[in-house]
């Protein structure tokens, strides 16, 4: 999924909030792969 | 889109297919198990399997996170559910599973708030909009799905959040794999592995396999020329008499996995001495619960948890398939009183199962024929 906003710590991809903890910081363009609502790896 | 379309190629397709041919001993049967949902998801909607030759016959895991709770933890959610200011909140496949007396999509139907969410993060939110009432998530998954949840107890635990707890079903994949290796049930040649479980373990936890068994075990992606070179690699294993793990999915898995994630399991949750999986029965330290640091957000210690171990139903064969032992269409009531709309076992229920799988992608019908 693509960040396209980062707001309050949280990424919003695809107009999901997603929590980025385990990937470190993201910004947006950043892509994600996002599971349950977590990043688990930046693609 | 990037990782996706070059991965769904038919020509390399169809010549990854000609190396796989060109790899097999005729004469020689071959049975490999996707360990993951995801993978069978994938192999009958885009015919993989139909590009294999005929010795070459895949058999589907353990590996859908909905398909493995057992009736009982369903029925324990609903009695939580039915809680006087309880709102129960939990994914959507999880909401049509079969407990012995319903689903949580009737118990919603007779009163009870529950509620559909994507992520647990979407539990927390409405436990913050209803600090009257009392949140629980219903967590399900392997440990792809675990560290959200984690991160999220963390998250209700730094903000102080007290009317938010998590009814724990979080399983990890070592125990089982190892459970169906010991079975005499189930002869096995290789295992394609699971792709996102491994992005967060990393693929050394599957070193057993290879050392212990003596079965080659590759890391494989979801796409279809993912699936097709994993079944090469694990083949050529074999032609060569090596037997290894090897990681096919390395532009999304890291070998040792993502230690972050790991440090967050580890912080949240420990080990149950046991954990019953359905057609799998009792497994040693194979499930999740919360960390005694989080045990103020532990539905079970906070709510009457009935806690009863509840049969399948006799004419559900979910158990074999789940073990890889029959296909789904060898189940007696596949297609018939089993089907998406009114399911008997979990494998119908998630996109993940492979009954559902069978049955969504047409193989149902070509199956029956040949019968």
């Amino acid at each position: 999924m693509r960040v396209t906003a980062v707001i309050d710590g949280l990424a919003l991809c695809d107009g999901i909030e997603v929590m980025t903890e385990l990937v470190g910081e993201v910004a947006a363009g950043d892509e994600l792969l996002v599971h349950a609502g977590v990043a688990l790896v930046r693609l | 889109m990037k990782f996706v379309d070059e991965f769904r190629d038919a020509d390399l397709g169809q010549a990854l297919a000609a190396e796989i041919v060109a790899t097999v001993e005729p004469g020689r049967h071959y049975k490999l198990m996707e360990v993951c949902g995801g993978h069978t998801h994938t192999i009958y909607k885009y015919g993989v399997d139909d590009l294999l030759p005929e010795n070459v016959e895949l058999v589907h895991g353990p590996g859908c996170p909905v398909c493995v709770i057992p009736m009982g933890r369903v029925d324990d959610g609903i009695a939580v559910a039915h809680e006087d200011g309880v709102i129960f909140t939990v994914f959507g496949d999880m909401m049509r599973v079969p407990g012995s007396r319903g689903t949580l999509l009737e118990a919603k139907a007779e009163g009870a708030d529950v509620r559909m969410v994507y992520s647990p993060l979407d539990a927390l939110r409405i436990a913050r909009e209803n600090p009257e009432r009392e949140v629980v998530f219903f967590a399900v998954g392997f440990e792809t799905t675990a560290p959200s949840t984690a991160l999220t107890l963390m998250r209700a635990k730094a903000e102080g959040i007290r009317n938010f707890t998590c009814f724990c079903n979080h399983v990890t994949i070592v125990p089982p794999l190892r459970a169906l290796l010991e079975s005499p049930d189930l002869r096995l040649d290789g295992f394609i592995g699971p792709g996102h479980v491994s992005t967060v373990v990393g693929a050394r936890p599957f070193e057993f396999i290879p050392a212990d068994y003596d079965k080659p075990i590759v890391i494989s992606g979801f796409e279809p020329l993912d699936l097709l070179q994993s079944v090469h690699m694990i083949l050529r294993q074999l032609a060569e008499g090596r037997c290894e793990v090897e990681n096919q999915y390395k532009r999304v898995v890291p070998y040792d996995g993502n230690t972050q994630a790991l440090r967050v399991l580890e912080e949240v949750f420990e080990l149950r001495p046991h954990f019953e999986w359905r057609g799998l029965g009792f497994i040693s330290h194979s499930g999740l619960k919360l960390s005694g640091a989080y045990a103020d957000y532990d539905a079970e210690l906070r709510f009457t948890v009935p806690g009863i171990r509840v049969a399948d139903p006799k004419a559900c064969q979910c158990g074999e398939v789940l073990k890889g032992v029959i296909r789904p269409w060898e189940c007696k009531v596949f297609g018939t009183a089993c089907t998406p709309e009114r399911p008997i076992g979990t494998c119908m229920v998630s996109s993940e199962g492979a009954c559902a799988a069978y049955y969504n992608f047409g193989r149902f019908a070509r199956e029956r024929e040949v019968v």
